[in-house]
């Protein structure tokens, strides 16, 4: 049984995906959880992990193209931050971004280590669609998904942190440890060779 | 479609997840152990402290050992005559 995640990452969500009205008060409570946990309170830790379950996974799976094993590695950042949670510094950096990182540095073990096995599945069929058209549009998913894949992970990473997850550049910047100027670049040099995939598929078809 | 529309659909369909129902407790699970681990050498640790401040208590413990790894000779021999 799963939980259907869609929509968008701004900041805190929970593995539903909608997102509470009041973000900021989460991210209070999100100190509080923190500071919970820190005094031997195991069980907030829940909140956290409900909290970023959907988003952490999604852009583990991204990342590494494998949608076999994204549930385990994310389990593994859980663990990771569970363990290093006392190392978090809310004056440098948002939970969210410390977490990511996390997540980032074990997806791009598992990508180096293994072969991409993700290749998304063909949207659901519309009312109006031929067979032919989801055929194609399948075709272009995998095409996509390979282009992916085979970006230089740098340019995937941040790729995937702007287009699915909706962090801002700066928080992403963050996250790789590098510049905003090279940040911008590498998701800019991403989507110019995404979208020439795209021409090129649509060329051929 | 068009190009950009077709990058669209992709992008919507990537920010799609499914997560296990089952996910946050099996996380939580592995918390537990560690909470568990982690508390238990804090109980060996005090009491190693406690051992290593008196002689006597360093004493008992090296003789103990020594009555044990003598017992477990014995039981050893006993059952080698015994079979």
């Amino acid at each position: 049984m799963t939980h259907r995640f869609s929509g968008t990452f701004r900041g805190p969500a929970c593995i539903t995906g909608q997102m509470h009205p009041c973000a900021v008060g989460k991210m209070t409570e999100e100190s509080d959880v923190i500071r919970r946990v820190l005094e031997g309170d195991g069980e907030s830790f829940r909140l956290l992990v409900e909290r970023y379950a959907g988003p952490v996974t999604r852009m583990i799976r991204n990342v590494s193209g494998d949608d076999q094993a994204c549930e385990d590695l994310a389990q593994e950042v859980f663990l990771a931050a569970y363990e290093k949670l006392g190392t978090f510094d809310p004056r440098r950096s948002r939970f969210s971004t410390w977490l990511f990182t996390i997540a980032r540095n074990k997806s791009v073990n598992a990508a180096r280590k293994k072969k991409p096995l993700y290749v998304a599945n063909p949207p659901e069929r519309t009312g109006r669609e031929t067979p032919e058209d989801t055929v194609a549009r399948a075709e272009f998913l995998t095409a996509l998904d390979r282009e992916l894949s085979a970006l230089p992970l740098a340019q995937r990473t941040a790729f995937v942190l702007a287009e699915f997850e909706h962090l801002p550049y700066e928080q992403i910047a963050q996250i790789e440890g590098a510049r905003l100027g090279t940040v911008k670049s590498r998701i800019s040099r991403a989507r110019d060779r995404l979208m020439a995939a795209l021409r090129r598929f649509g060329d051929a078809g | 479609m068009k190009h950009e529309e077709m990058f669209n659909t992709w992008k919507r369909h990537k920010e799609r997840i499914a997560v296990s129902i089952g996910f946050p407790e099996r996380v939580m699970t592995h918390v537990r152990e560690r909470q568990a681990a982690q508390q238990a050498p804090a109980v060996s640790a005090s009491l190693l402290r406690r051992v290593v401040a008196r002689p006597w208590a360093k004493a008992a413990v090296v003789v103990l050992g020594v009555l044990a790894g003598l017992v477990r000779i014995v039981m050893t021999l006993d059952l080698i005559l015994r079979a």
